[in-house]
């Protein structure tokens, strides 16, 4: 049965992010923040890693499930974790770990267990921060990334399969996408092709349209086109999906169109179960 | 004043998961013939300090008699106490303020032909007699594995969280067996059983932890126990030939066990 491998220290799988950092960016995602588009995926981001860390998290240190870039796309395509981690592709989750950009003080208010709350220090890593300038090179980003996999899949060829969260506003800007997502999910280990997942940002306050299954849900020739660039959820994502209260079948791909705050947020959420698979 | 119990003896097997070390084992279990109450504990493995947890779970529910609400309290105190410390990074210190969780299944006999048994979470008892599958508890179907059960928490949770015991109670015969497992080898035990197969019978020729380890071996190679750590208790009344009893179990079991 395909994507079903268990994760392990000596057989991780990657995550990769390829992260829209066009200049409309920039925008606040329709009426709902102050926030830019770019600022609200940035902290997703960040506390998605940080939520990976934490699954991946014991005693003596942290175990390396994972391996996970991001890739920006927008003025340049750069891998983008930065601080002692600039430049590098795809890191083990332990060097993430011991290697943020910062580490912020914030606090937040917990359950006392006798019916209050109280306020909770706690300390927030960054990794990634929000940038928003130039075109869409999407083409060049997801051609960097069938690079990066390639050579990933050579050193782990029975790992769960790559996991790739695309995360844009607009449309691409160097061209006709579909070519290069089609050669980045032809890319397999034994347990199954690479997986794309798209999230493409509202400007608007438009419906999100979430996991769809037929093409012929989609409003415009922009989402139909993500919509054949994602991959069809395997069990354990459409499990999380359904578990998140999404009507989801079999056909269901990993694409929310003009998601909002709310709903990439939830995007990214389903995107790491596939860290269930730890045992 | 107590009944007197029966003559019980138990055998305890423990695997960790293959490709960790034997000290990231995270399953506990604990044994008191003579007062007749056993238990066995599974570390939740996404929390940290589980291993620990899980041993503080499975020594307080034999060595203290009474409610858990009578013993909880300590053996949270000692988790704190063994697992917290100065300067823990990020990570560690969300970790720790998540506390650990862990399953708990414990059992104990309240005179010579009663035993009582209290679970949280998914490590199961099979309780055998006369050949036969009695019962299974408190999962009673292999499908009903992997829903992610509720745990027991190292931190307090509240008046308002209390995490609610399955309980059970029956009767004892002489011949019977108690089997306790975590959850990949309950699982396991639970398919051969629906497929009309009797599983107890190989668990209960086992002698030594290194012939349970080979046995296990096995069964991961062949893909039928889920690679994770692996705890087994056998209870059975002193006395009893297992061997003589996997025979008579199992027909077609030439005269050489093998």
């Amino acid at each position: 049965m395909p994507y079903s491998a268990e994760l392990s220290r000596t057989n991780p799988t990657c995550m990769l992010f390829l992260i829209d950092q066009s200049g409309s960016m920039a925008e606040p995602f329709g009426t709902q923040t102050d926030s830019s588009k770019a600022q609200c995926v940035a902290d997703g981001i960040n506390r998605l890693l940080q939520n990976l860390i934490l699954k991946c998290a014991k005693g003596d240190g942290i175990r390396d499930y994972f391996h996970v870039g991001v890739i920006g796309y927008g003025g340049r395509v750069s891998w983008a974790l930065a601080g002692k981690l600039a430049g590098q592709k795809l890191v083990p989750l332990s060097v993430v770990t011991h290697n943020p950009l910062r580490i912020e003080p914030r606090t937040r208010k917990v359950d006392d267990g006798a019916g209050g709350l109280v306020e909770q220090k706690f300390k927030f890593p960054v990794w990634f921060e929000a940038v928003a300038t130039g075109r869409t090179p999407m083409c060049e980003a997801l051609t960097e990334a069938t690079q990066a996999i390639t050579v990933f899949l050579r050193q782990y060829p029975n790992c769960y399969p790559p996991i790739v969260i695309n995360i844009s506003d607009g449309k691409p800007s160097d061209g006709n996408p579909e070519l290069p997502a089609h050669a980045l999910r032809k890319l397999e280990s034994s347990d199954g092709n690479v997986l794309i997942l798209n999230a493409h940002l509202s400007s608007t306050d438009a419906r999100p349209i979430e996991y769809p299954s037929r093409e012929s849900e989609l409003p415009d020739p922009h989402a139909r086109l993500l919509f054949r660039m994602s991959s069809v959820l395997p069990a354990r994502l459409r499990d999380a999906a359904k578990n998140e209260g999404f009507r989801v079948d079999e056909q269901s791909r990993g694409f929310v169109f003009n998601a909002d705050l709310v709903s990439v947020l939830r995007f990214l959420e389903i995107g790491t179960r596939a860290a269930q698979a730890m045992r | 004043m107590s009944a007197a119990l029966p003559s019980l003896v138990w055998r305890a097997f423990a695997a960790p998961k293959a490709g960790n070390a034997p000290t990231e084992f995270e399953d506990a279990f604990a044994g008191d013939p003579e007062f007749g109450r056993f238990a066995v504990a599974d570390g939740a493995t996404e929390s940290v300090f589980a291993g620990t947890w899980a041993k503080l779970l499975a020594d307080g529910c034999v060595s203290q008699r009474g409610p858990w609400s009578g013993w909880l309290p300590t053996a949270r105190r000692q988790w704190a106490e063994q697992c917290q410390r100065e300067d823990m990074p990020w990570y560690l210190e969300e970790k720790y303020a998540e506390g650990a969780f862990a399953a708990l299944l414990a059992v104990w006999f309240r005179g010579p032909d009663r035993w009582h048994a209290a679970a949280v979470g998914d490590a199961c008892l099979f309780h055998v007699r006369n050949h036969e599958l009695l019962r299974a508890f408190p999962v009673r179907h292999s499908r009903d594995f992997g829903n992610r059960p509720m745990l027991l928490g190292s931190h307090d949770p509240g008046r308002s969280k209390r995490i609610k015991r399955r309980r059970l109670q029956s009767d004892w015969h002489a011949g019977d067996h108690l089997l306790l497992a975590t959850d990949a080898l309950a699982h396991w035990f639970l398919k051969e059983a629906e497929q009309g197969r009797r599983p107890w019978t190989e668990l209960l020729r086992l002698e030594t932890n290194d012939e349970f380890a080979a046995w296990l071996e096995c069964r991961r190679n062949e893909n039928e126990i889920r690679n994770d750590d692996v705890t087994l208790i056998c209870i059975t009344p002193k006395g009893f030939d297992l061997k003589a009893q996997g025979r008579a179990a199992h027909p077609g079991f030439g005269m050489n066990p093998g």
